[in-house]
């Protein structure tokens, strides 16, 4: 009798215990109701700026601003980087729930989907990738004045900012396009804690690179073993009213877990973008080389005047010459295959892991199916106690394709052969054109540009 | 002990009772986006959805589309003429042919989902996607921001994108209702599923594939036998079956494949064929006879067959019906709603 009653009892209160039902209260709403009130709030939130919202846009590789207004369902963008500042794109745009809510820009917009639209791989200028932004965004935060987006499908950071209703866009990406014109210069120093970084960093194309030279210490160092790595990376920035910001913290400590180095203001006196982060010592000074230091530090590609496929052949800026090097190369190399010179330039390696060059001398010749790219390496140098001559050396054939353009060679190895050149720029702000005149022969001269 | 067990029993029963729920709430934690509608949005609702049950998104939709690709929204005024087209062109234009056979056809069948993107999905290698079909359920069109809304091309619109819709339909169909295993065996063993990429157009009509993604396997074969039917002309078909039937080449290649000095195509044979020039000479024309042609209206009969008996209509009248509304395309009106 007594078992049965202890059964009946311990029954009892597990099931008692089992059924506990109420449930405390967290929130007022349910979870869907809640959800739906925030995209209201968040709609409200986006059409309530009658003078809409600056935008920071980051990219794969660089940031840049756009001005967005939301009313009645609809967007209205504008931008000064791939569209004149006074031209505007209307489109649909949504809020939605997806994991959270989404800001869609669902129909297309041709100003603010030119940062996402995908290009066909191979084309001249992008990937599959096309720029690689973001057109729909998780709403991390927001605010009357702030919103804090995250790209859905690149999580890329972007922030909407309220835009003054006395101010006008078009004064707005002035004011942008002043500073984007203002980061702009040949070369960088970058100074942490008082000291230059060693190295060479940029913040070119909006981006902003740090390759910095750092001496390998330790046990680990052996006799023979190299004495400095390279630790390089690179964060997209976007230009703001005092200056720029990257898209998130960085640190020049590798084990840092709160990296704090993002803002930094210009000061036009001393050519600086100071750090306005607490507690960091950091500051940006832009260089204005001479001509020769310039050239050796280009980020770029200049283009020779010529173009053997257009209707009327022409190949100008340049001397005789240099004329007949690209004739002798068209008439040898090319013509009996079909083909014609399209362009030739020179500049920078943007990739070393693919090309084993410091420089890239390029020719692409066009056929009635398609065209062919050659590729040489080379190398050059400012002449030393000089701020007018380089000195180029070491051409090389730096793709499988090189090979089948002698004529092409014999204009890298006529750099090398009438080396050391005269060289002058058209402005030391942001040179678009080199010229070049041997010191050896100055019948050969030629001009490049951007 | 039995009272005992009553008063147990009693007691679980009491207990579970008063374990009862509080009521559901009657709203849904799903609910559907609320969006004021556009023009569009209402077009759509009186011309696809209503009438058809037809959601056509014509918004980028994030779960509707391959997170594998980098893709843009379509555009919203080419949004707008595709919607007329498609209705225009595809959807009515087997609302029409199905009338008397079976008025409800194209509520039954047609796919729930229409999914426009503005841009290519462009692969690694430069290829690209034009339309994608899932489950007989969804279709998604690409490359909607191409239209040039001031130069409707039907070619082009056929190559883009009514031919996958055909095809993908022509999938359904067949799905529901079943064609004769016949068709499996009258270019049973040419299907490779793995090498039709091997083959040009002009290699697949020579082994009796009207494409050579037909030649990949018999369903491929019957659906693009269909989309291609449909959406070209009667010379673009008979060019397709003389293409598909033999090459003309020269006196001295045939006379090099007759002597054994360039190897003869495995289903190809020399012919023949003598005759008189329009000035009354006596010529002779040489060609590799491949016979592709004949494989072809066999198995284009079956389909024909198929078509009549299983959904009651005319291959040839849907065809007729597709080209007469392609000519009169420029007649629709393609920006008003």
């Amino acid at each position: 009798m007594k078992k049965i009653i202890y059964s009946c009892l311990i029954l009892a209160t597990t099931l008692f215990v089992g059924c506990t039902p109420e449930q405390d209260e967290i929130f007022d709403e349910s979870a869907a109701q809640r959800i739906e009130s925030n995209i209201k709030d968040i709609v409200e939130t986006l059409e309530g700026s009658p003078n809409g919202w600056q935008m920071d846009l980051f990219t794969g590789t660089f940031g840049t601003n756009v001005m967005v207004k939301f009313a009645d369902g609809k967007v209205t963008a504008s931008d000064y980087l791939v569209h004149d500042a006074d031209e505007q794109s209307e489109s649909l745009y949504s809020v939605i729930q997806n994991g959270g809510p989404v800001l869609t820009f669902n129909t297309f917009n041709e100003i603010f989907h030119a940062y996402s639209d995908p290009i066909e791989p191979g084309a001249s200028y992008g990937n599959n990738e096309g720029l690689g932004a973001d057109f729909e965004f998780v709403v991390l935060s927001y605010s009357q004045d702030e919103i804090i987006l995250r790209g859905l499908k690149h999580r890329r950071l972007c922030r909407l900012v309220r835009q003054p209703e006395t101010t006008t866009w078009a004064e707005t990406l002035g004011a942008y396009q002043t500073m984007q014109s203002n980061i702009g210069a040949p070369m960088y120093e970058f100074y942490y804690n008082g000291e230059l970084v060693p190295g060479t960093s940029s913040l070119s194309g909006n981006s902003l690179v740090s390759n910095r030279t750092e001496a390998i210490t330790g046990d680990d160092v052996t006799e023979g073993d190299a004495t400095e790595k390279l630790v390089s990376f690179s964060r997209p920035i976007v230009p703001t009213m005092e200056g720029f910001r990257t898209e998130t913290p960085f640190s020049y400590t590798s084990d840092d877990p709160n990296p704090t180095i993002q803002h930094f203001k210009y000061d036009a006196e001393s050519l600086r973008f100071v750090c306005t982060d607490e507690g960091v010592d950091m500051y940006i000074v832009k260089v204005y080389p001479p001509a020769n230091v310039a050239f050796e530090n280009v980020t770029d590609f200049y283009y020779f005047n010529l173009d053997f496929a257009a209707e009327n052949a022409y190949a100008n800026d340049m001397s005789n010459a240099f004329v007949q090097l690209f004739l002798t190369m068209q008439t040898n190399d090319c013509s009996p295959y079909g083909e014609l010179i399209h362009r030739a330039f020179m500049g920078y390696n943007p990739d070393p892991s693919k090309y084993k060059a410091d420089f890239l001398l390029v020719y692409q010749t066009s056929t009635s199916s398609g065209g062919y790219t050659s590729i040489f390496g080379y190398s050059v140098d400012a002449v030393p106690d000089t701020d007018d001559q380089v000195k180029f050396s070491n051409i090389t054939e730096a793709n499988s394709n090189a090979g089948y353009y002698p004529g092409g060679k014999a204009i890298g190895k006529a750099l090398v052969d009438y080396s050391p050149w005269t060289i002058s720029y058209d402005n030391e702000v942001s040179p678009n054109e080199y010229t070049f005149v041997s010191t050896k022969d100055a019948s050969y001269s030629f001009k490049i540009s951007k | 002990m039995k009272i005992l067990k009553y008063i147990l029993l009693l007691g679980i029963v009491s207990i579970f009772a008063s374990c009862s729920e509080d009521s559901l709430d009657s709203e849904s934690i799903f609910k559907d986006e609320k969006t004021t509608p556009n023009a569009l949005d209402t077009w759509l609702s009186d011309n696809y959805t209503s009438p058809f049950n037809i959601r056509f998104n014509y918004r980028y939709v994030d779960i509707e589309s391959d997170r594998e690709y980098n893709l843009v929204p379509a555009e919203y005024d080419k949004s707008v003429a595709l919607a007329k087209i498609i209705k225009y062109l595809w959807l009515d234009a087997y609302v029409e042919v199905t009338a008397n056979a079976d008025p409800s056809f194209m509520q039954t069948y047609c796919p729930k989902v229409i999914q426009l993107i503005g841009s290519a999905a462009w692969n690694d290698d430069g290829s690209r996607i034009l339309g994608q079909a899932e489950g007989g359920l969804k279709i998604t069109l690409y490359e909607v921001n191409a239209i040039d809304l001031n130069n409707i091309n039907v070619e082009t619109m056929n190559d883009l994108w009514f031919h996958t819709m055909h095809h993908e339909f022509a999938h359904i169909l067949h799905q529901n209702k079943l064609y004769s295993t016949d068709f499996k065996l009258i270019t049973g063993s040419t299907y490779n599923s793995a090498g039709w990429t091997d083959y040009s157009n002009t290699d697949a009509h020579h082994l009796g594939y009207i494409t050579n993604y037909a030649s990949s396997e018999p369903n491929e074969d019957f659906v693009e036998l269909v989309s291609m039917y449909v959406t070209h002309t009667e010379a673009w078909w008979q060019a397709m079956l003389a293409d598909a039937k033999q090459a003309q080449i020269s006196a001295s290649a045939y006379a090099s494949y007759a002597n054994g000095g360039t190897k003869l195509p495995d289903n190809a044979s020399l012919k023949t064929v003598t005759g008189q020039d329009a000035e009354g000479n006596d010529v002779t024309l040489y060609y590799l006879y491949y016979g592709g042609d004949e494989k072809i209206k066999q198995k284009f009969e079956i389909v024909t067959k198929y078509f009549i008996n299983s959904w009651g209509f005319k291959l040839s009248d849907l065809r007729d019906i597709v080209q007469r509304r392609s000519e009169s395309l420029d007649s629709l009106d393609l920006t008003s709603l």
